[in-house]
């Protein structure tokens, strides 16, 4: 039986890291120069899992609208998706409800996951504390460092188990990364860890519908 | 157009082969511009024998052809400007197509292909209806009315788009087609909603919240008239009050988040806030500017308002029990008990449940909760920037709640203010006695912030006044100290509310302040904030001013500290105030303060630029360094290293395409061009990056107006000689005069500019002086207002007073003389400034006073110059007089301290700023001209022309006249004898004053 293959959306403003995200993956084929995505580039991840291989086409969109190409017709048939905002940008994380809404629109109740990309940097201004979009919208949610592959692995497992039914189901082999290039505080990602799972007990703030 | 062709190119779209799929967006955009595309797209979509995703990606193609090639019949630009790039727009029979059956695609569509069609035929609808489309709301009711609630679903999504493209329209004349649409659709609406209410489903539920949008967006800039009449608005109420009464229906998620999200929630949440619209709009019937808001807003007292109250005040007391209420719902009712509070009609129903309102709802919710608490252990940074931030106004039910507080003292006090301030007094009295163990210290903060809101009310209530004292001594006094640091922040608080007090004991107050100042060292960040934020206000008694000034080094040190942990404006606004009071003393702490707040400048700017709250305290921070400079303004000899400190945050603030802040940026080189000894070399590399700003927005030109002229008239010999920077000056007003388009505003300042340039550079300028008047003619035939005519024949007048034989030689050689001269008479007595005052007469002295090659028109008309320049001066005088009595007049004036002006209980609030609907009724495009040709007041600028007493000169000539020529002095003198009269009295009192000024 072939292995499994996902459409996953990744959709999030522009330069919240999304195209590096992908290329941390080494199985990938990808160009190595940088240049903001135009359109879509589709790149195949594989994972290996105890319930065997599966492999996420991972749709890399663009974040910034003149480069948009078909845009929300990128998201047809998607069947996970995964919204990046950047933590030391606060703007990236207002813009997320409208990626949201635009992705729901088109895919429906699909898993996501909300990632916040760049913890290393030291200067975060979007702090674990008000990170409450994913509660409200029931999402998952994950501090992520695409440059440092913290937490690299964790959306893609969430999804794989979510689409799979199987709740305990374990990447087998950590996935081939590209070498790090940066270094986290772990104590201090820790604590913001650890602010993350108990907040998900917390109260919601209200919404705002429709105006 | 193939069909087939499209289905097969849109599923290639969706293909994960990077070329496969590029190939295919490429053809299809090239189909966009082909006839017949639009309509397969929708074909395809409407079809339910298409794949879904294949669907959907035609109804996703579908709404953005709409966006970008469906273009209105009227509209030639747009269609033009698309032509232009080789595309073209939709055509006349694709049009027609796509009218007749979107509404049926609409309809049958499964709601993820609906929603993007929705938007697709929202944006057509706004170009079409109803002109081009006048089959639509036929159609439209024809659904509504039928069984199948496919249909009728799809019509009412229909209604409820159509209505959306008229929410924020406010004109009477525009909103026809709505009022149509009203008229033809809502009596069947308000049917299903009579019969939708009867049910229990969930789809029911989602149909409900549907119409209740379609209410919202037609009713929200303005009631039709269908709606407004009472037979049908009294049904609407009706049911509406209903889905708020009724118990919500079973299904309920147990998840608390998931809770409010419930579909029935969401019902309840919409009716509150169009019940608080309502009110908001229609609630003062006096301030409604036509009769039928007039008649619809008493209907809305008399009929609705009552009941509706009487509910959200139920909805309100039922939280007490710890029941289940939204947050939104709590803002919204709350909301509309304020708006009873205010209202004259509303208050005396209220009246009776205040004291039970305010013990039961509103007391608890300003309480410091079990949240907030949280927040501020958590993450204290966070929590303070919630504290300030202004959204939270607009939705969280604590900041409702102190709102009505605060009108209830202020405002109906008379009634209110004893149980509320017995009930605060006797609960601080309880927490006074109680052993810590028993306090209740979330309920001090409450106490403590119905105190501080009320504040203006008890100063000036004669029998609060007396007790104050007392009350802050012991029952604040000791939270300064309190275990519990969010008690020590609302001890600094409220304490700092309070600046206005008077105390019997002066001493009372500066144990308050030094509690505050040793707040300033707190261990937790918002104590220090806040213990900051006070001393704004509290340095304003007269008391504080020496205990601050002797700690002044340390403090300045501290503030500085917070300010490196903290974003926050209104600590920059506090640094501000102290380096305001303490101007005289500033010497010695300028450089490092100017450094500081430049280091804390450009850390902002590197960060991040789109952050509205740094962005603000980066401008706090340039106003906060004009605040030193100008505090330092007499000291010229302090420049220059603060210069050197300041240069790079300059260069960050002229940077290109950054206009944020370009303005403050342009402020401080102004001050630094104006009170420095000179002008240093590094100022003037900024003279053309002012230059390319200007280049960029001719706008700019406003501000960089004052620095352009000190480096032109302080720093003349470099402007003319170091660089190019005579051309580039030129260049400008070149630019700005002669494109009409140019606003008003910005011809002015370009005039002034070369003013500058021709006043201060008397003899440098030769060769520019002909260009210079040729430009200032050449737009004077096309000005039509007098404030611009006025100042281009200044230019002209200046180039005179500059040389006159030179320029009337310039002007003989291009046949301007006679024609100018007739027009700038014309214009003397519409001069607007004393400086043009001045200058004429001192112009027309120079020509009357010419000794050789005298011209001809000056020959001829001597005696109308000598009877003009008599006049002008006249005029002059008399206008300086004004100013000065002006001047005077505002040393006098003294604030008052506002008065007591509680109302009856029958009294309505007057708001300063109303909030009725009579603001957004009014035409958009018929606003008032914003320019004034209201005489301008003269800037305090400096000019060579302050050195000539332009009286005594002309009291001069006349006496030389009266000489050497007395058929002129006779033919002049006959007719203004007076005025000389009057000319001479009035030098003469002029010497006598100054006189009198040099010996005192």
């Amino acid at each position: 039986m072939a292995a499994p293959n996902l459409k996953l959306v990744l959709v999030g403003d522009g330069g919240t890291g999304k195209t590096t995200f992908v290329k941390r993956h080494l199985t990938g084929e990808f160009e190595k120069k940088y240049i903001a995505t135009l359109g879509v580039e589709v790149h195949p991840l594989g994972f290996h899992t105890t319930r065997g291989p599966i492999t996420f086409n991972v749709w890399d969109t663009a974040g910034q609208e003149k480069f948009g190409g078909l845009r929300d017709a990128y998201y047809i048939q998607g069947q996970a998706a995964i919204i990046m905002f950047d933590v030391t940008a606060r703007m990236t994380y207002k813009n997320v409800p409208n990626w949201h809404r635009d992705l729901v629109r088109v895919c429906g109740e699909v898993p996501i996951v909300l990632c916040g990309n760049k913890v290393d940097v030291k200067d975060r201004k979007v702090k674990p504390k008000q990170i409450t979009f994913h509660r409200k919208k029931n999402l998952q949610y994950y501090d992520i460092s695409a440059k440092s592959n913290y937490n690299f692995e964790k959306p893609f497992l969430y999804l794989a188990r979510k689409l799979t039914g199987d709740a305990s189901l374990e990447l087998v082999a950590a996935p081939a990364l590209a070498p790090s290039e940066a270094t986290i505080d772990l104590n201090e990602q820790a604590k913001n860890e650890a602010i993350i799972a108990e907040s998900l007990n917390a109260p919601l703030p209200e919404e705002d519908d429709d105006l | 157009m193939d069909v087939q062709q499209v289905i097969y190119l849109l599923s290639c779209g969706l293909s994960s082969n990077n070329q496969e799929r590029t190939s295919s967006e490429k053809a299809l955009s090239a189909l966009q511009n082909q006839p017949n595309y639009c309509v397969a797209l929708l074909q395809i979509a409407g079809n339910n024998e298409v794949p879904e995703q294949y669907r959907q990606i035609a109804a996703i193609m579908f709404k953005r052809h709409t966006q970008s090639h469906w273009i209105a019949e009227q509209d030639d630009e747009a269609r033009g400007e698309i032509t232009e790039v080789g595309e073209s727009y939709t055509n006349d029979a694709d049009r027609t197509w796509v009218r007749t059956h979107i509404v049926d695609a609409l309809t049958y569509t499964p709601s993820r292909v609906q929603s993007q069609l929705g938007v697709g035929f929202k944006n057509i609808a706004r170009l079409e209806w109803p002109n081009a489309w006048p089959e639509l709301l036929p159609q439209i009711l024809n659904n509504l009315v039928s069984k199948d609630a496919l249909k009728t679903h799809g019509a009412l999504l229909a209604v409820r788009l159509l209505a959306r493209n008229y929410q924020y329209i406010p004109q009477v004349k525009r909103r026809i087609p709505l009022e149509n649409l009203v008229n033809t659709t809502f009596p069947i609406v308000l049917q299903l909603l009579q019969s939708l209410s009867q049910l229990q489903t969930e789809a029911a539920g989602h149909m409900i919240l549907l119409i209740l949008k379609c209410f919202w967006s037609s009713s929200n800039f303005g009631m039709p008239t269908h709606l407004a009449g009472e037979s049908v608005m009294v049904q609407w109420m009706t049911e509406m009050l209903k889905l708020l009464e009724a118990p919500i229906p079973p299904g309920e998620p147990a998840d608390e988040d998931m809770r409010k999200d419930f579909v029935w929630w969401k019902c309840k949440r919409w009716v509150v806030k169009i019940f608080d619209r309502l009110f908001n709009r229609y609630g003062e019937t006096k301030q409604l500017p036509t009769k039928d808001g007039r008649d619809f807003s008493r209907q809305f007292l008399k009929l609705y308002a009552p009941r509706l109250l009487e509910t959200s005040m139920r909805i309100l007391f039922s939280m007490k029990n710890g029941n289940y209420l939204p947050s939104r719902i709590q803002y919204s009712c709350l909301s509309f008990v304020n708006h009873a509070v205010r209202n004259q009609v509303m208050y005396p129903m209220l009246k009776p449940h205040v004291d039970a309102l305010f013990k039961e709802v509103l007391f608890p919710l300003v309480c410091f909760s079990n949240a907030d608490m949280e927040l501020w252990n958590d993450d204290p940074e966070e929590y303070l920037r919630k504290e300030f931030d202004i959204e939270e106004d607009f939705y969280s039910p604590k900041s409702a709640a102190s709102l009505i507080i605060i009108d209830l003292g202020r405002n109906r006090g008379k009634n209110h203010l004893n149980p509320m301030m017995s009930f605060v007094g006797m609960s601080m009295m309880r927490y006074l006695q109680a052993t810590e163990k028993e306090r209740n210290p979330q309920e001090k903060d409450g106490c403590m912030a119905v105190i501080g809101e009320l504040e203006d009310k008890l100063r000036i209530t004669p029998s609060y006044q007396s007790q104050l004292e007392n009350l802050i001594i012991q029952h604040i006094y000791p939270e300064f100290t309190s275990p519990h640091p969010w008690l020590r922040a609302k001890a600094c608080w409220i304490f700092g509310k309070y600046y206005k007090m008077e105390w019997s004991n002066s001493d009372n107050f500066k144990t308050g302040l030094r509690q505050v100042l040793t707040c300033i060292r707190d261990p937790e960040l918002p104590v220090r904030v806040r213990a900051v934020m006070a001393l704004q206000f509290l340095i304003q008694n007269p008391v504080s001013t020496e205990e601050i000034r002797n700690i002044l080094p340390q403090l300045l040190e501290e503030i500085f500290k917070i300010m490196g942990e903290i974003d926050n404006d209104e600590l920059v606004v506090t640094l501000r105030t102290i380096i305001d009071h303490f101007s005289e003393e500033m010497g010695p702490y300028s450089l490092g303060l100017c450094q500081k707040l430049s280091q804390i400048f450009i850390k902002i700017c590197n960060e991040n630029n789109d952050e509205d709250d740094s962005a603000i305290t980066a401008l706090e921070c340039l106003g906060a360094i004009q605040t030193i400079l100008e505090a330092i303004s007499g000291r010229p000899e302090l420049y220059p290293p603060i210069e050197e400190v300041l240069y790079p945050l300059l260069q960050v603030t002229l940077q290109p395409d950054l206009a944020d802040f370009f303005e403050e940026g342009v402020k401080i080189i102004t001050f630094i061009t104006y009170f420095s000894n000179e002008i240093s070399p590094r100022m003037w590399s900024l003279f053309p990056v002012l230059h390319d700003r200007f280049q960029e927005c001719s706008d700019f030109i406003q501000d960089i107006l004052n620095p352009l002229d000190n480096y032109i008239s302080r720093s003349t010999e470099t402007f003319l000689t170091a660089g190019p920077y005579l051309p580039m000056v030129s260049e400008m007003y070149k630019k700005l005069i002669l494109n009409t388009d140019e606003s008003e505003s910005n011809c002015l300042d370009a005039c002034k500019l070369i003013e500058a340039v021709i006043l201060n550079c008397r003899g440098r300028v030769d060769q520019f002086i002909e260009p210079y008047c040729q430009i200032a003619l050449a737009r004077l035939v096309k000005a039509k207002k007098d404030n611009l005519r006025c100042l281009l024949i200044g230019i002209v007048v200046n180039s005179i007073y500059y040389n006159p034989a030179f320029t009337l030689d310039i002007m003989n050689r291009n046949n301007w003389t006679q024609q100018f001269f007739t027009v700038w008479f014309q214009h003397i007595p519409k001069l607007p400034r004393t400086h043009d005052k001045k200058l004429t007469i001192l112009t027309l002295l120079s020509l009357m006073t010419m000794t050789e090659n005298i011209p001809e028109v000056v020959r001829v008309a001597s005696i109308q110059m000598l009877e003009t320049a008599i006049l002008t001066c006249h005029d002059l005088l008399r206008h300086k007089q004004i100013i000065a009595e002006a001047e005077e007049e505002d040393d006098d004036f003294e604030d008052n301290d506002p008065t007591d002006q509680e109302l009856d209980d029958t009294q309505p609030i007057q708001d300063e700023e109303p909030t009725g609907v009579q603001e957004l009724t009014g035409e958009d495009d018929d606003f008032d001209d914003w320019d004034d040709d209201e005489f301008e007041e003269d800037e305090e600028v400096t000019t060579p022309l302050d050195n000539f007493d332009e009286t005594a000169m002309l009291l001069e000539f006349v006496k030389r006249v009266q000489r050497e020529n007395f058929a002129l002095y006779d033919s002049v003198l006959k007719k203004n004898g007076a005025v000389i009269t009057r000319l001479n009295e009035l030098e003469a009192r002029k010497c006598v004053c100054e006189a009198h000024k040099i010996e005192t």
